[in-house]
């Protein structure tokens, strides 16, 4: 794809982003306007269920996820989208293994075409991308805009699972990944490695085990605070909250959305 | 083939009995530390078949992180088998979480409960 | 309901049971499609659908099997409607199992009032209150879609909470009530009150159809 050519995402933002990440979603937006990337948030959607069901028997839980796999079908036949776009990493893990199932046993995509009588049928082929993808495949659009330098930052980054997990809808090396390392590095942004950036924060036992959250994020923490970060940049709202029981304000470290962080970098604070 | 374990195999699709019991699912999982009987050895009680099966408490502890299922060297997957677990009990209506009892449902991201929904309540 | 009647045709369900002898005491409310005490499921012949309705705006069909739902089991929530907050937080304290929503639209094809049940319930999970408000404002609290649903969710009570929370919190105040609500308790109008009560029936009846309508031509 030519540099200058215009990019066009539909936008599914999920339960969450619209509740409790919006400072997530704004700088979000407000990073990609500036790279002159366009969204176009679908008109309805569905909860996709946050975890996918792994039971190979389990076709109701794919319909939340496919009703809006739908939607976006019909809106990328009237207009010239990419893809859809997510930025909870949950949205994205689940609507990816959607596709990815459907793709592989065409018996289910017909069930689910049968019981969704009131429904086009999905025709398979919508292309689910993470905004960190995003972000990566046009590092030139940012360092036209990044005119700042960030001297004072010395950044962990944390993946957390569902970008990585299961390897067949990562979006870099499950094991090492360095896609957001890469990203900033190309930005002059100093990087910290660490052993725990794909470790698990404890996820939904925020709800019903609190300490394994927080014996959790210590780990994670700890181990970014040894190395010297100040910095630990997350991409997903769980993370960021379940992050936020041990990491405080005016702690040595800052927890902070990566596309916080960016925004920084192109000088809107 | 007892019942339950072939029950479990046709909600996983998987097959314990693959499993050589290396014990990196063990190894990898991020809550091993709060389970009744680590990963490994519950693949070895399906094997098994055996009446303390019933009795496990890990499964509902396994957040499905996929740690141990993508680096499981016999594809076994142990996270898929115990999801199948799960959903033996789930799929009776059982709810093993009272949503209505939990104190900061309305403060916590939607995700988290959405996610606690989905694996804990039938 | 599991044995056969004969009844004229054209018949409303509960005009039919009547007809077969049953007497409700319960079960019936308005008879005119508004207070959704006669939920009924029924299937006909050579259909696989189980279908929804109101006794009383549905016609009998031949053959038809039905049974009677006047109501879907469920405690209601107490609480202080103006100690809310109007958002999805509130909501997951009472009603928590709207999680477990997974979009399979069962409660909007069992909604005799045709309404956009899942597409509310969506809106709930998506904190727009206001969105949800307005699609189920005419949910007649049947039940019908709550009997169906594989979440559990309660939606009368969950709907009537959304409503009041968007009327309380949400929607901007109404002027005009809130200064005729505080020249009545003035006593403003206390003496054309008193003279309206002192009238015969014939000289209200005069009155009224002779009244300015607001908005109306005269």
């Amino acid at each position: 794809m030519n540099y200058l050519s215009s990019l066009k995402y539909l936008y599914y933002p999920g339960c969450t982003i619209k509740r409790d990440a919006l400072e997530y979603e704004e700088k979000s937006l407000l990073l990609l306007r500036k790279m002159g990337i366009e969204l176009k948030e679908l008109e309805s959607w569905y909860c996709c269920g946050a975890l996918p069901s792994l039971a190979i028997d389990d076709i109701m839980s794919y319909v939340g996820g496919t009703r809006t796999l739908i939607e976006a079908q019909k809106l990328i036949r009237r207009g010239d989208f990419n893809g859809l776009l997510t930025l909870c990493p949950m949205c994205y893990n689940v609507l990816k293994r959607i596709n990815l199932v459907l793709e592989n046993d065409p018996d289910k995509l017909e069930i689910l075409t049968e019981y969704m009588e009131e429904e086009e049928r999905y025709g398979l082929g919508v292309n689910v991308v993470h905004i960190v993808e995003v972000l990566a495949g046009n590092i030139d659009r940012l360092k036209e805009i990044a005119t700042e330098k960030l001297t004072e930052f010395k950044v962990a980054v944390y993946y957390g699972c569902t970008l990585l997990r299961p390897k067949e809808i990562a979006i870099d090396d499950p094991e090492n990944p360095e896609i957001i390392e890469n990203l900033l590095t190309s930005l002059e942004v100093a990087i910290v490695d660490y052993p725990f950036k794909t470790e698990c924060c404890g996820s939904y036992h925020i709800l019903t085990n609190r300490n394994i959250v927080v014996d959790r994020v210590k780990r994670i923490v700890s181990s970014a605070l040894r190395r010297g970060a100040n910095i630990i940049t997350v991409v997903c709202p769980l993370c960021m909250y379940n992050l936020k029981q041990v990491v405080k304000e005016g702690n040595k470290l800052r927890a902070m959305y990566l596309s916080e962080l960016l925004v920084h970098l192109v000088g809107d604070r | 083939m007892k019942e339950i374990v072939r029950k479990i195999i046709s909600i996983s699709g998987r097959n314990p009995f693959l499993c050589y019991q290396c014990g990196l699912c063990s190894a990898v999982c991020p809550v091993v530390e709060y389970m009744d009987t680590p990963p490994h050895k519950v693949v070895k009680l399906i094997q098994l078949g055996g009446e303390e099966l019933k009795r496990i408490k890990s499964i509902w502890y396994c957040i499905s992180c996929m740690a141990c299922v993508d680096r499981c060297p016999r594809n076994v997957g142990p996270g898929i088998l115990f999801e199948a677990f799960r959903l033996l009990t789930l799929r009776r209506g059982i709810d093993k979480v009272d949503l209505g009892t939990l104190e900061n449902i309305d403060k916590v991201p939607t995700i988290a409960v959405v996610a606690l929904a989905r694996k804990t309540t039938g | 309901m599991g044995k056969a009647y004969e009844v004229p045709e054209g018949l409303t369900i509960m005009k039919a049971l009547e007809y077969a002898g049953f007497r409700f005491i319960r079960g019936s409310g308005c008879r005119g499609g508004f207070c959704g005490a006669c939920g009924v499921i029924y299937r006909s012949p050579g259909e696989y659908k189980l279908r929804v309705g109101l006794a009383c705006q549905t016609t009998v069909k031949d053959g038809m099997h039905l049974a009677i739902l006047p109501y879907s089991p469920m405690v209601k929530p107490i609480y202080r409607i103006d100690k809310l907050k109007p958002d999805l937080g509130t909501i997951l304290k009472y009603f928590p199992e709207i999680v477990r929503c997974v979009s399979c639209n069962s409660c909007t094809k069992a909604c005799p009032q045709d309404l956009e049940v899942m597409e509310a319930i969506q809106a709930i999970r998506q904190n727009d209150i206001a969105r949800a408000a307005n699609l189920i404002f005419d949910c007649i609290m049947c039940g019908l879609c709550s009997t169906r649903c594989p979440a559990d969710i309660r939606h009368p009570y969950l709907f009537q909470l959304v409503r009041r929370l968007y009327g309380k919190h949400l929607l901007s105040r109404a002027r005009h009530v809130e200064l005729r609500v505080k020249e009545i308790v003035e006593g403003r109008w206390e003496a054309e009150f008193s003279k309206l009560m002192k009238m015969s029936v014939e000289e209200l009846r005069k009155l009224y159809t002779e009244r300015k309508i607001e908005g109306g031509e005269k």
